[in-house]
């Protein structure tokens, strides 16, 4: 017959800690009205516990679990499938609050714990937050510890100590897996969309689009250039480029065309070699200085030279990249000449006007260009509130009336005149700067550093080439970190407060953002993006890789871990004596060669009083001896220097040459 | 309607198939282990597999790593494997929490027919080792759980429910425990070196003929007089609990000398003989329990009886001693030559 196992009460209590600190990561994603459940049932569950209310009837518990699916259906509707997933874990998490009574449902309950603190990886990955699921962890399977306890055991942190040790012994195997296990591509195609908004440049861009991004000072992504970085005012990330203008919005038609190939254009400039760690966009771009050369496999570049991967970006990635900057020699094919020249039919007329007016006074493209420049940096004005450009013409509005707007107000200005006069030029999306952190010599890009400038094509050597209207009208920001040159305007990081603090302020504050950056983008390169890493340093660990050395690699450290562990569960010493019982010891091994050492089951008393008679010289200081060892041991407050007495005596009969005295018996002699 | 009544004939042919694996182990374990009164749990005798807690868990460490590859998520990852490290973790925990126990078979205590048999045994942890949640069972018996934590011994009696009387071997004791997560299952089956014996039902019923030996021998039915011989004082004894308050010397202790019994070198009783011809009527097991009953009566009542069964005779005595060795030669009377159906031991 087997015992009915029931659930202790502290048992409970420990299970109903894991939910709630499992439960938490997922707040956000959750649905409003799970909460709603989360209190009925853990109420219920509390009312159970002190004894007032039963648990509810089978038909209620019914109904509520119809309900629930009823309401996740409704869900999957408009949420993603993961966050979906998620509650229904939950719920059934929830639910089963109200019929936990045995341990089996305890151990349901434990396991889905286990798998919602694996799924919370999902939607949050900081260092924080992996240190929140080890305690999770730790505390689930304590909770699982408790499930298995006997009744009597009340010692209520015994259960969290013993998780702990287990975690401890647990990790160096860990270790060992993580760096070896074999990090192979998705087995099948899962739904990354977790239901994130992302914050970041979007396919279309209207001219004030770039200048709500300096509300943010989330970072767009990290770089690390293995030489020197370029100079601050050459840190010019593409990100995509616009191509189509409504006269209001720009927007892209050549994400599907292929790039030209490496032969057919050429860059002229210094080559950087960097990697970068890109936050999750959901867009499918990524982020590069200038003009990529090398870039990965799983990425393409597209014919406007930027870079492509296959899939919209919902996790960070890494990669490495080489980079080119300068004029990029290309040739252009009709079409796609005549696109890069596509305007609205009519509107703007004015600016049409003076373009074609440069135009006929500058033949050469360059001349151009120049004209323009000097054009903005007569009386422009870069600011992150610029009025609103709500006339029919908008970019007439800009250039001869309101004359003050942000990067890519006159990017979009400048690309409208250049394809006014006939030059082919397109608008590019991206972000300008970076913060370089002396720690780990990593550079940080964040929202707030967008940019948008322009490429034109000149016809007379065949090049595209870059030209930035801001660094005209304000050449500080191309030179300043963006937080200082926007530290007046109180709509720069409006989103971000606490950050803004942190941004502007100097010396202490900075340093300690600094260093936990730094600590994130290690996290991020070695933690987070170790697929992308792993090879290199199993190859640096092990010169070539191969099956026997794999296997060493897991079975040494493995197997010495393992067999410490066991060592120290299976050979723990006797008990820990204390210093009286020491000193009986010494006096014992005095003692044995004459066969008079303490016998099994004796009593210090009684062995005391034994040696006393054995040995009438020291009669009273064995007399002496056992009256002190009953005292300490047993009298409720004893006096501390009888500890003292007890060894003085012990040392004293030690020194008597005991043996010497029972067999001779008559040396006496002290 | 048969591929219902196929997949219950084939859910009862699992079945049977698994009790067999379980007999068949069950007795490969216990061949295994021979009968001693002192034993210490180690790597030879304790077996451990993953409990189906710690199956399901496997299957949970798989749909993680399924969703660490599909999601390409190295935290993921991470948790998996460490997940995974503590369920290696726990094979040694689990291990450790059942190596090194000291048991010591103490002894069984007799029972009657239906009644559950007593087995005593002592626990012994070694050195600090703590064991906790450690359940014991004899095969056909109730569980236990208990632990080792600051109490370094543990004194407990298993119990074993009885069907037949004669000589009781003790079942195969189960110990088995999943601390400390439940993941994996320590276990060991071991030959329990005590035997009892078991005494027939007792069943009230019939009446003894009054004063009548009907013995084969020279029975004797003097009477002895309490008051015979005087000895009033030489037989004083101090008085203990549980002495028959009739005995107590009132008059002593009136006088303020303190509780005393009267000790009577021959106590004045009449002897009985409990005859098996008494009950002609009555079948054998029936006898049996009858005259067990009775024994049960004249020994409370402090008298003196003997036992005559076909074969055997127990002349008439008193005391514990005696009452033990009437009540055995009950419980294994024709217990050879009877039904080999009703085989009172159970087959070690």
């Amino acid at each position: 017959m087997k015992p009915l196992f029931q659930l202790t009460r502290s048992s409970m209590i420990w299970l109903l800690v894991s939910i709630l600190l499992v439960t938490i990561p997922f707040i956000s994603i959750l649905p409003g009205w799970l909460y709603l459940l989360a209190f009925l049932t853990v109420g219920w569950r509390l009312m159970v516990h002190s004894g007032r209310w039963n648990f509810p009837h089978w038909s209620v518990r019914f109904g509520l679990l119809l309900l629930v699916l009823l309401g996740l259906l409704f869900e999957l509707r408009s949420g993603s499938v993961m966050a979906v997933t998620v509650g229904l874990l939950v719920s059934a998490f929830l639910l089963k609050l109200t019929e936990m009574y045995r341990r089996r449902d305890a151990l349901v309950v434990i396991f889905v714990a286990f798998l919602l603190t694996v799924c919370s990886f999902l939607f949050h990955q900081s260092i924080p937050m992996a240190l929140y699921a080890l305690l999770c962890l730790i505390v689930v399977t304590a909770c699982l510890n408790t499930v298995y306890r006997s009744q009597q055991n009340s010692d209520v942190w015994r259960p969290l100590k013993h998780s702990v040790t287990l975690y401890m012994q647990a990790l160096p195997m860990m270790l060992v897996l993580f760096l070896i296990f074999p990090r192979i591509g998705p087995l099948w195609q899962v739904d990354m969309n977790t239901g994130q908004s992302f914050t970041g440049l979007s396919d279309s861009m209207s001219p004030g689009d770039v200048s709500r991004l300096t509300r943010s000072a989330e970072i767009a992504f990290r770089a690390r250039f293995d030489g020197l970085p370029p100079p601050e005012n050459q840190r010019y990330w593409r990100g995509l480029t616009y191509d189509r203008f409504d006269g209001r919005r720009w927007t892209r038609s050549e994400l599907k065309k292929a790039g030209a190939t490496d032969s057919e254009l050429s860059v002229s400039g210094q080559k950087y070699s960097y990697q970068v760690v890109m936050e999750a966009t959901g867009q499918p771009w990524r982020y590069g200085l200038d003009i990529p050369m090398d870039y990965p496999t799983n990425v393409r570049r597209i014919s406007d030279l930027t870079l492509v991967g296959k899939e919209p970006l919902m996790q960070r990635a890494q990669y490495q990249l080489v980079s080119q900057q300068g004029p990029i020699k290309e040739a252009l094919s009709a079409d796609r000449y005549s696109e890069y020249l596509q305007l609205p039919q009519q509107g703007n007329e004015k600016t049409r006007q003076l373009a074609l007016k440069w135009h006929s006074e500058n033949a050469v493209t360059k001349d151009f260009s120049k004209q323009l420049l000097e054009f903005f940096a007569s009386d422009f004005r870069y600011t992150l509130e610029p009025p609103l450009l709500l006339s029919a013409d908008p970019i007439d509005q800009l250039l001869f009336e309101s004359k003050r707007g942000f990067c890519g107000h006159f990017a979009s200005a400048a690309v409208f005149m250049f394809r006014a006069a006939g030059i082919p030029a397109r608008v590019v999306g991206g972000y300008l700067g970076g913060e370089m952190n002396p720690l780990d010599g990593a550079l940080t890009v964040r929202q707030y550093e967008a940019h948008a400038w322009l490429e034109y094509w000149d016809r007379q050597d065949l090049s595209w080439h870059r030209l930035d209207p801001t660094s005209v009208v304000a050449p500080l920001r191309l030179e300043q970190p963006a937080e200082q040159l926007f530290r007046s305007e109180s709509a720069f990081l409006a989103d971000a407060l606490m950050m803004r603090n942190g941004f502007l302020s100097g010396t202490l504050l900075k340093q300690l953002r600094l260093r936990y950056e730094a600590m994130n983008y290690g996290w991020h390169r070695w933690v987070l993006n170790f697929h992308q890493q792993q090879s290199g340093i199993l190859q640096q660990l092990l010169g070539d890789i191969s099956v026997l050395k794999i296997l060493l690699l897991v079975l040494v450290p493995g197997g010495l871990v393992l067999s410490w562990v066991a060592a120290s569960l299976l050979f723990r010493r006797g008990p820990r004596k204390n210093s009286l019982l020491k000193a009986l010891e010494r006096l014992d091994k005095q003692l044995k060669p004459a066969g008079l050492e303490r016998k099994r089951g004796e009593t210090v008393n009684q062995f005391a009083t034994r040696l006393a008679v054995s040995f009438p010289p020291l009669t009273v200081e064995f007399l002496d001896l056992a009256r002190c060892y009953e005292q300490i041991s047993y009298a409720e407050n004893a006096d501390p220097d009888l500890t003292q007495r007890f060894m003085e005596i012990i040392g004293r009969c030690i020194k008597v040459n005991l043996s010497s005295v029972s067999s001779g018996g008559a040396d006496l002699s002290k | 309607m048969i591929a219902a009544d196929i997949k219950a004939g084939l859910g009862a042919s699992i079945r049977a198939f698994r009790q067999r694996l379980k007999r068949g182990f069950l007795d490969w374990s216990l061949r295994r282990s021979p009968r001693l009164k002192q034993l210490t749990l180690s790597q030879r005798r304790i077996y451990i597999l993953p409990s189906r807690a710690g199956f399901v868990f496997l299957l949970l460490l798989l749909v993680m790593l399924l969703l660490a590859i599909n999601y390409q998520n190295n935290l993921m990852f991470a948790t998996t494997f460490l997940l995974g490290s503590l369920f290696v973790v726990a094979i040694l925990h689990t291990y450790a929490n059942l190596s090194g126990i000291r048991i010591n078979f103490i002894r069984g205590h007799a029972c009657f027919v239906g009644e559950q048999a007593a087995f005593d045994l002592t626990l012994t942890a070694s050195g600090t080792r703590q064991y906790e949640s450690i359940q014991l069972r004899l095969a056909e018996g109730d569980g236990r759980a208990i632990d080792l934590l600051e109490q370094r011994q543990l004194n407990l009696s298993l119990y074993q429910h009885t069907h037949h009387r004669g000589p009781l071997q003790a079942g195969a004791l189960l110990i088995e425990t999943f601390y400390p997560l439940g993941l994996f299952r320590a276990w060991t089956w071991l030959q329990v070196d005590l035997q009892t014996m078991v005494y027939p039902r007792p069943v009230a019923g019939g009446s003894l003929p009054d004063l009548v030996g009907s013995g084969s021998g020279e029975q004797t039915q003097e009477r002895l007089g309490e008051n015979s011989g005087g000895e009033e004082f030489a037989g004083l004894e101090q008085y203990q609990p549980g002495m028959s308050l009739k005995r107590v010397a009132w008059k002593n202790y009136a006088r303020g000398q303190g509780m005393h019994a009267k000790h009577y070198v021959e106590l004045s009783d009449i002897r009985r003989w409990l005859n098996w011809q008494l009950w002609p009527e009555l079948g054998t097991e029936a006898r049996l329990s009858r005259l067990t009953w009775w024994v049960l009566q004249l020994h409370r009542m402090e008298e003196e009886y003997g036992l005559l069964l076909p074969g055997l005779e127990i002349t008439p005595n008193r005391g514990e001693v005696h009452r033990i060795q009437v009540l055995e030669a009950l419980a294994c009377f024709a217990l050879n030559a009877e039904s080999d159906s009703g085989t009172a031991e159970k087959k070690p």
